[in-house]
């Protein structure tokens, strides 16, 4: 349903009497989410995983290449065609806390979506909020809080929580669980998880950690300088990766214990 | 034989929060062992009270002896001759730890030079040149003369490591290490400090919040939750051994073979009132 195709994008860098050097970022890159799967963009720094997620969200524009939303070219729309698209493709953050407005109760963060929106009846934000709470297994007294009341794991499904409201059909998910301990992060993923089967949503997960990746992802593209590595199901690429890099990257996790 | 590090009854309070409470903890000489804990789980803070750098309004009881003596927490120029010399301290930023104005080879020397006054330019040059070469970095005399925004994070970890190593300590400490670098960088600076502390046969506490990076490195784990000691296990002794606490940890990774599965959680090892009052 998501699809981006032959994506380059090339940065450049001015240097003071003109001229400069160019980095690029992403290199010819194709890929494609189908519906209810998740696709996992795996690199190290300067990868070029959170340029790609940015294209993807149409937060900046490639410098070649398409992005297709249902078939429908949208790398170039504007107006009510870019709105909907934005609706339907919603980002989660990494850093929480940098994501939410500290001045803002969480009740009031969780109405801009609705706002947005436009469809939902005033008289039923207020139980939407409940629902939406109850859903990602926070209490419904939260929503007067503020969000440096919360712990990082509460933070991170307010974040998944204010993206849902949005009713997406993808979740662009950039390093959402690299900020939390161990015991957070589990449950921060079963959520994902179970958020997935039960709304059908498609997953384009950005990350750098493979074990991470090859738990929660459906599809891998490893990611090295802009430069596509690999591509393959989860499975296969863990069985038997076809390229080096993919390769280095594995024999450096850390041990499995 | 007197041990190399022995902490006594440590408790450490800011203002009403307990960071630390009662901890005992003893290492022998060459003891590798690595300190784990998720935030707010004092592992950190109990690094930083054996160097004696805790901030002024920690409120600390009990003793740290270090080669049997009481380290010498309220005299700073005593533990000045301890911090830096005999305990080596690394920690997690390498961007912050070096002055952008003066090259690496400076920041070197000036360490070299505080921790053996009597040792002269030329002395101190040719020692700075030799650690670089034990943390393996590449044509350490022309490095010497660069600027810190000119090496890598992982490079620039690998100078701290360096600079740690001035003194000869026995004992080394490194917290969170290797956390902000990507995981290639990650294992090449494990590996080598593996072979550093292996050669030279310092004593090593390394901080993290990962076991499976402490695995990479020591031979104990010593698990930390809401300032207490949970555990003091050997590594190869960690699974069958494991507490409720540290097989949550364990259990709660998403390693090969879980896929599809849903993740433990601390709830489904632990009363909900031990880690909510612990």
């Amino acid at each position: 349903m998501l699809e981006l195709d032959a994506i380059t994008k090339v940065f450049r860098k001015r240097g003071p009497f003109g001229g400069g050097r160019s980095t690029v970022a992403l290199d010819r890159i194709s890929v494609r989410i189908g519906d209810g799967r998740t696709l996992g963009v795996i690199g190290e720094s300067g990868s070029g995983k959170s340029t790609l997620a940015r294209i993807a969200l149409r937060m900046i524009a490639p410098d070649s290449g398409t992005v297709r939303f249902g078939g429908r070219d949208i790398t170039r729309v504007s107006g009510k065609a870019l709105r909907d698209f934005r609706r339907k493709v919603q980002p989660v953050f990494q850093d929480s806390a940098g994501a939410l407005d500290p001045r803002m109760t969480i009740a009031r963060i969780l109405r801009e979506p609705l706002m947005l929106r436009g469809d939902v009846p005033r008289a039923e934000w207020s139980k939407r909020i409940t629902d939406i709470l109850t859903a990602i297994d926070l209490s419904p007294a939260l929503r007067d809080r503020y969000p440096r009341q919360l712990s990082g794991g509460q933070r991170q499904r307010i974040g998944i929580a204010r993206a849902l409201l949005m009713e997406p059909e993808i979740l662009i998910l950039d390093e959402p669980v690299s900020a939390l301990d161990v015991s957070v992060q589990a449950n921060v993923l079963n959520l994902l998880r179970d958020l997935q089967r039960d709304r059908g949503l498609s997953y384009l997960f950005i990350g750098h950690d493979l074990s991470i990746a090859e738990y929660f992802c459906d599809d891998i593209l490893v990611l090295h300088n802009g430069v596509q590595k690999d591509f393959a199901d989860a499975e296969t690429l863990f069985r038997d990766p076809k390229d080096d890099y993919t390769r280095t990257l594995l024999a450096a996790m850390p041990r499995q214990l | 034989m007197t041990g190399l590090l022995d902490i006594r009854r440590l408790s450490v309070a800011f203002g009403p929060t307990r960071a630390l409470s009662d901890i005992d903890l003893a290492l022998e000489p060459g003891t590798r062992l690595g300190l784990v804990g998720e935030s707010g789980s004092g592992k950190s803070t109990l690094g930083l009270a054996v160097l004696g750098l805790l901030p002024p309004d920690a409120a600390c009881t009990g003793e740290v002896r270090f080669q049997g003596e009481p380290l010498p927490w309220s005299d700073d120029r005593a533990m000045t001759r301890v911090r830096g010399r005999r305990i080596g301290f690394i920690y997690q930023d390498p961007m912050a730890a070096f002055s952008p104005v003066h090259t690496i080879g400076t920041h070197i020397t000036r360490a070299l030079r505080a921790a053996h006054p009597g040792v002269g330019r030329r002395e101190a040059l040719d020692w700075s040149v030799a650690l670089l070469e034990e943390v393996e970095i590449n044509k350490p005399r022309e490095r010497l003369d660069h600027y810190p925004n000119e090496y890598s994070g992982g490079m620039l970890q690998r100078v701290m490591i360096a600079a740690a190593l001035v003194g000869d300590p026995d004992l080394l400490i490194a917290d969170e290490p290797t956390t902000a670098l990507d995981v290639t960088t990650q294992a090449s600076v494990l590996g080598m400090l593996d072979r550093i502390v292996e050669a030279r046969g310092m004593g090593f506490i390394l901080i993290s919040h990962d076991l499976g990076v402490v695995a990479e490195a020591c031979r104990e784990v010593a698990v930390m939750y809401g300032g207490k000691l949970i555990q003091r296990v050997a590594l190869a002794d960690l699974k069958a051994e494991a507490h409720p606490y540290t097989r949550a940890l364990l259990e709660a990774r998403p390693t090969f073979g879980k896929r599809g599965q849903r993740l433990s959680t601390i709830a489904d090892f632990l009363p909900s009132d031990w880690f909510d009052d612990a």
